[in-house]
């Protein structure tokens, strides 16, 4: 069976989801893969977007977080305003799927800018929702492929906070516990002592190789779990969500 | 025509001015394109510009020199990536550097609350540890009088003008609007000028059995254009659905900066209204499929 990295991601970060929860997701990897989530593991979780959709579940790729899609297959449409109020603030949402272009150790995420704010080398679209996400959901879930420049020892710019260990005064201040678990398209990566220690690996790939992905020391866990790859059901699942490879990419 | 129903050259043209803070709807649901070309086609220039998810919009603004500052909170091609004028205007000044004031979504969702509610400011629990207050001043912290934990504040916003479209709305201009309704109620009961373009103009009965739709009470609202097609390439649910191929050649096309610049000519400069854009483009038809109308 061929499937790539990003499916494997997805698969993954599906199953650290828990029963029950009421998960809060972006557009893009993280939708499609609380969608798996949804259908193969737990049934029972509650899926919610920023545009104020709620409970929704996508039959097709959603482009957009406000997609027909998602908008047509819902329980309730509430504002941006009251989900971000209500929902995020008000301590509903056990968990957000974040995606990014950087991340550090401690769960920090940039999809701002890379190089200096004034004077960027790469100007991306910003925070959205991912900033209050970040702060108010109980935990997060980081969803991004791997490579040295993207798993950064320090990122360019802090767009979403993570457990900010040297900062115990602005942790205090910020509600949720911050990230849970970080997945890419090499392996699981979950926090101890608030720092991303790389706890499984998929199949076919070594820690050497997530070592070399990654630009800080990277610790891992004695007995590294080997996580299962995806089954024909779901990479078929994903595929007809996604036919064009727009999130997938190259299958194989 | 009868009340505050206007045209689209005459609605833009009676109350966007040169220099205005401008606030524009659409949380990548009704998004009002076919406005923002008129603006484009009458060459209001100077603008400060506000929208949650400026989207492709901002790119034809930066093109047409229209914007001389934007404010936002999440400026890309949703789902696909970055935009590439508002990118050359940030990394290289070019066509022109356009100036920035940046909020994270509900950053932004709070001033327009605080502006439409006659507050001075909004507190919100985000900002804190992030890098964005660092370059943006507007961000402030205060320190809570009640339970002495760390909030993070943001300024009113009030536009002069803000622009949003819809689904229906009757000639009195009470509109209605269903399906993704994003920030537009907090930005349009903030503004000085409201203008909604519609998808169909409603009878006052219609919007009488279903008042819970009204998004805009006919008192806050200034001008209503009748304008079918008036938000594609986004979509309006119940009428015609997101031309995802749109934004993903969008997407491609734009790799060549000039791109942006031709489409303006063709789609733009070179028609005279929605109209005649709607019959230009032979291929809308598409996007009505399997659309299941009404509510």
């Amino acid at each position: 069976m061929e499937y790539n990295g990003i499916e494997m991601l997805l698969v993954q970060a599906a199953r650290q989801v828990k029963k029950g929860e009421l998960v809060f997701a972006g557009v893009g990897l993280p939708i499609i893969a609380m969608a798996v989530a949804k259908k193969f593991y737990f049934s029972d979780i509650t899926i919610i977007c920023e545009s104020g959709i709620v409970d929704t579940t996508p039959t097709r790729l959603a482009m957009s977080i406000a997609d027909p899609s998602l908008a047509m297959n819902c329980t309730a449409i509430m504002t941006p305003g009251e989900i971000f109020s209500y929902f995020l603030q008000g301590g509903r949402v056990d968990v957000g799927v974040l995606g990014g272009a950087q991340v550090d150790r401690f769960g920090n995420v940039n999809s701002t800018v890379i190089g200096p704010y004034e004077k960027p080398k790469l100007r991306m679209p910003g925070s959205g929702g991912a900033c209050e996400i970040a702060s108010n959901a109980k935990e997060i879930m980081l969803v991004m492929p791997q490579s040295k420049r993207r798993f950064m020892e320090k990122v360019d710019f802090i767009t979403s906070p993570g457990h900010m260990p040297d900062k115990p005064e602005v942790k205090k201040s910020i509600r949720g516990r911050g990230p849970r678990c970080i997945v890419s398209d090499l392996g699981l990566f979950e926090f101890e002592d608030r720092e991303a220690i790389l706890t499984g690996i998929f199949e076919g790939i070594t820690a050497e190789r997530v070592k070399e992905n990654t630009s800080w020391e990277l610790r891992c866990t004695r007995e590294l779990k080997k996580l299962q790859p995806p089954c024909q059901a779901e990479l078929d699942f994903i595929r007809s969500l996604d036919p064009r490879g727009i999130f997938l990419g190259k299958v194989g | 025509m009868s009340g505050k129903v206007m045209s689209m050259q005459q609605a833009i043209g009676t109350f966007v001015k040169n220099g205005q803070k401008v606030y524009i709807g659409g949380f990548t649901h009704c998004v009002p394109f076919a406005a923002v070309h008129e603006i484009i086609r009458q060459d209001i220039r100077d603008l400060e510009v506000c929208k949650m998810v400026p989207e492709l919009i901002l790119d034809q603004l930066i093109a047409a020199g229209v914007c001389r500052k934007i404010i936002f909170g999440w400026a890309g091609n949703p789902g696909l990536g970055n935009l590439r004028l508002f990118r050359d205007a940030c990394e290289k000044g070019e066509p022109y550097k356009i100036e920035i004031e940046e909020y994270s979504h509900q950053g932004l969702i709070s001033r327009l609350y605080a502006g439409a509610s006659g507050l001075p400011f909004m507190i919100l629990k985000s900002n804190i540890g992030s890098d964005l207050p660092a370059h943006n001043s507007a961000i402030k912290t205060i320190t809570c009088p009640y339970t002495g934990e760390l909030l993070s504040t943001v300024p009113a916003y009030n536009a002069d003008v803000a622009i949003f479209h819809a689904q229906k709305a009757d000639a009195n201009g009470n509109v209605q609007m269903w399906g993704v309704t994003g920030e537009h109620r907090e930005a349009a009961f903030g503004a000085k000028k409201v203008i909604v373009t519609v998808e169909e103009l409603a009878r006052e009965d219609e919007i009488r059995a279903n008042a819970n739709l009204t998004v805009f009470p006919a008192a806050i609202v200034d001008s209503v254009v009748v304008e079918p097609w008036g938000a594609h390439p986004a979509y309006v649910l119940g009428y015609y659905d997101r031309d995802n191929d749109f934004y993903i050649n969008w997407n491609e096309k734009t790799k060549d900066a000039d791109y942006i610049s031709a489409y303006l000519k063709d789609w733009v400069y070179s028609v005279h209204d929605r109209a005649e854009y709607v019959k230009k483009d032979k291929n809308l038809q598409r996007l009505t499929d399997g659309v299941k109308h009404g509510i």
